[in-house]
This record gives C-alpha cells, sequence and structure tokens, in this order.
C-alpha cells in the first residue's frame, strides 16, 4: 500500500520543532552539568571544612599549649602523660616532651609547586629518633622549636599527613590575602589559649573559579602553662 | 515481500518531543531542587564556624576579663576576635552574642553550684528582606581555681 509522502511544508515544521526541542534538551543538559559541577564542589567544601574543623577541635582538645605560632605554620603540645603529675613544678614527665610518644604536632600550610597550598599535619617518626635523643626539655621559646622542626624535617624524621590539599588564602572585600594563615588569641605561647586557621577551597571547571572561604577555631579546652612560664 | 510498517505520524512525534521536554523539565526542577537544599547546607555549615568562632574566643579569654554583654553584629560586620573582618563567604551573616553571669547545679550533687558565664551565640543572614536565624550555640564557661586565685580569691 502506497501511503502519501509528508508534504515539504510538514517536513520543515517538523524539523524546526525537532531543532527547538534538541536545542532545549542541549541546554537542559548542559544546565544539569553545571549544576552537578556546582554540587560536587559544595558538598566537597562542606565535607572538607567539617574534617578540617573536627581535626583541629580534637586537636585542640588535647593540647596542653600551643609551642611555636607563625603565620604559616603552628606547633601544638599534647603530653603523653595523665595530669596527675601536673602542677608540681618540678621536673615531672609530664613536663618534658618526649619526642618517641607523639607529644608534638605542627600543623602549616605548604605551597605546592602549581602554587595551590596544602595543609599538613606533621608528627615525629619514632623510628628515626634514638632513644638517647627522645626526651626535651620544655622551653617557652618559639624559636628553639622551630629550629627542632627544621632539623627533624633535614633528617626525615617528620611524617606528612595532609589534612586539607587545593586551598587558597581568603579573601576579604574581594582581595585576597598573600597566604592562608593560622590564627590565635596571643601570640604568647604562655597565655595563648586557642588556635584556627583561615584559607578558601578552590575550584575550577572550564568557566569557573569557585571560592569556598572558611575560618575555623577552637579554644585549648585543658589548657595548662608550664611551670616555665612563671620563671623570671 | 514482508508488508511495510506504517512510520510514526507527526503527531505521535510531537507527543513523544513533549514528554522528552516534561522529563527533562522535571529534572532540571530536581536539580534546583537539590542545589538549594546544599546552598542551605554550606549556609549552615559556615555559621557554624562563625558561632563556633565566637564561643571559642570567649572560653580562651582570661575569666577576669569577661563582662556581661549583648551585642549584634550587622550583617556583613562580623569581625574575628584580632579585630579583622571575616572572610567574603562570611559576608551574609550577622552575628548576636549574649554573655551572662551564670550558676551551674548538678542534680546529682545538691549543694553544688559552680559560678561561670554563659555564652550564647546565634547566627542570622537576611532572607526575603527579615533577619533569619540559622544556627545558635551556647556553651557554659566556669570559673576554675586557677581564675579564682588570679582574681585574689581563695583557691
Amino acid at each position: 500500500m502506497n501511503r502519501r509522502a509528508f508534504t515539504l511544508i510538514e517536513v520543515m515544521v517538523a524539523t524546526v520543532i525537532t531543532s527547538l526541542v534538541a536545542g532545549t534538551v542541549v541546554g537542559v543538559v548542559e544546565a544539569f552539568r553545571a549544576a552537578t559541577s556546582l554540587q560536587d564542589y559544595r558538598a566537597e567544601a562542606i565535607v572538607r571544612g567539617a574534617g578540617v574543623q573536627s581535626h583541629l577541635g580534637l586537636l585542640a582538645l588535647k593540647t596542653r599549649m600551643t609551642l611555636e605560632l607563625t603565620p604559616q605554620r603552628v606547633l601544638l603540645w599534647l603530653p603523653s602523660e595523665t595530669l596527675t603529675t601536673s602542677g608540681t613544678g618540678s621536673d615531672t614527665e609530664f613536663d618534658r616532651i618526649n619526642l618517641l610518644d607523639d607529644e608534638l604536632h605542627w600543623l602549616e600550610f605548604v605551597q605546592e609547586e602549581d602554587g595551590s597550598w596544602t595543609l599538613v599535619e606533621w608528627t615525629v617518626k619514632p623510628e628515626a629518633v634514638s632513644a638517647g635523643e627522645s626526651i626535651t626539655y620544655f622551653t617557652a621559646d618559639g624559636a628553639f622549636w622551630e629550629a627542632l622542626f627544621e632539623t627533624l624535617q633535614g633528617a626525615d624524621a617528620l611524617r606528612r599527613s595532609p589534612l586539607a590539599s587545593r586551598i587558597s588564602p581568603a579573601r576579604t572585600s574581594g582581595v585576597a590575602a598573600s597566604a592562608p594563615r593560622f590564627v590565635w588569641q596571643t601570640s604568647n605561647t604562655c597565655e595563648n589559649r586557642s588556635v584556627g586557621a583561615e584559607f578558601s577551597f578552590i575550584a575550577e571547571d572550564a568557566t569557573n573559579e569557585l571560592h569556598s572561604d572558611l575560618r575555623v577555631e577552637s579554644a585549648l579546652a585543658f589548657f595548662d602553662r608550664h611551670s616555665i612560664c612563671s620563671e623570671g | 515481500m514482508a508488508a511495510l510498517r506504517p512510520g510514526m505520524t507527526l503527531i505521535e512525534s510531537l507527543v513523544a518531543m513533549a514528554l522528552v521536554v516534561i522529563a527533562a523539565a522535571v529534572m532540571a526542577s530536581a536539580v534546583h531542587d537539590g542545589l538549594a537544599a546544599q546552598e542551605d547546607a554550606l549556609t549552615m555549615s559556615l555559621a557554624g564556624t562563625a558561632a563556633e568562632s565566637r564561643v571559642a574566643e570567649y572560653l580562651a579569654k582570661p575569666y577576669a576579663a569577661i563582662t556581661a554583654l549583648d551585642v549584634v553584629e550587622p550583617v556583613g560586620e562580623m569581625t574575628a576576635p584580632d579585630g579583622a573582618a571575616f572572610a567574603d563567604s562570611y559576608e551574609k551573616f550577622g552575628r548576636r552574642t549574649e554573655v551572662a553571669a551564670s550558676t551551674l547545679t548538678v542534680p546529682d550533687f545538691p549543694g553544688l553550684a559552680i559560678p561561670g558565664w554563659l555564652i550564647k551565640v546565634t547566627v542570622s543572614d537576611e532572607w526575603n528582606g527579615s533577619e533569619r536565624k540559622i544556627t545558635s550555640l551556647q556553651r557554659f564557661r566556669p570559673q576554675t581555681l586557677e581564675d579564682l586565685a588570679a582574681a585574689g580569691g581563695a583557691p
């Protein structure tokens, strides 16, 4: 049976309608792709931000004192001994720092080769420190702890644990700071009772660079001033 | 020879295309709702850090330096403890800080009363021209023996 063929007009109308529908669908698919990309970015910012906040909070909960405070590096002292020997003012185990007992945690913003920054936690590798070098007498001198970091890093005695990568300096009034930074209550380590960080998560797609600034701060719940702070 | 099957009519094609468009619209609507929910989650997450920042400031302050107050930082004017403005992602927030003397009692220990400060921080934004509370944090800062000694009291 022969069916009547489409007329030119019918074909043209169908072509136009098909083109319109195809254009709409392509637009929807592109919007869908952009939206899912934004969703991924936001979800990542939420999860990564919560991760940094909870880890910093956990460290602050265990920290007795901050020992070194610079914009790109802080040192937290987490005694491994119980509080029962505290407050004697004598040279007790609690008042000394044992490098073999995971008592020192450096947090550092490290700039990578591509220009982005990584928040890194450095801890001492027990296997890289001999027992004879494990006990360090306390000092409130930040330069001492800075030198110790350089020495341990030079000897490959520090373990690097990235906490957040692909971060950048936070922006204020549209102007980015020169680097992500740590924040604290006072630079006097004998008085400082809080630690925090300010930075921005970045994500890029074909057309946009997305930023989510973050400021996290925690008080040192069990701040305990070393007796050396009361001397001379 | 097999009989020729009739093709789709123009009407059938148009109906099929209309169904595709409707499906795409439904999908777009679902994605839009998901994005809005995620925007809310990110907002709540940031608001939480703004509140936590203020609470940390008061937990870290010397006890004797704390005084009762009720202060509102308008939207876009929050400042960090060092006096610097918050970063741009926090521009949409305002914050209220209430600090009041309080006493903590423990039901299992009658007669035990711990003096301290009750710190309450509420973070809000503007939504359709009015204030919308996003999150609220409350912490108690007890007066420790060290605080008491520093104030000249008997430890």
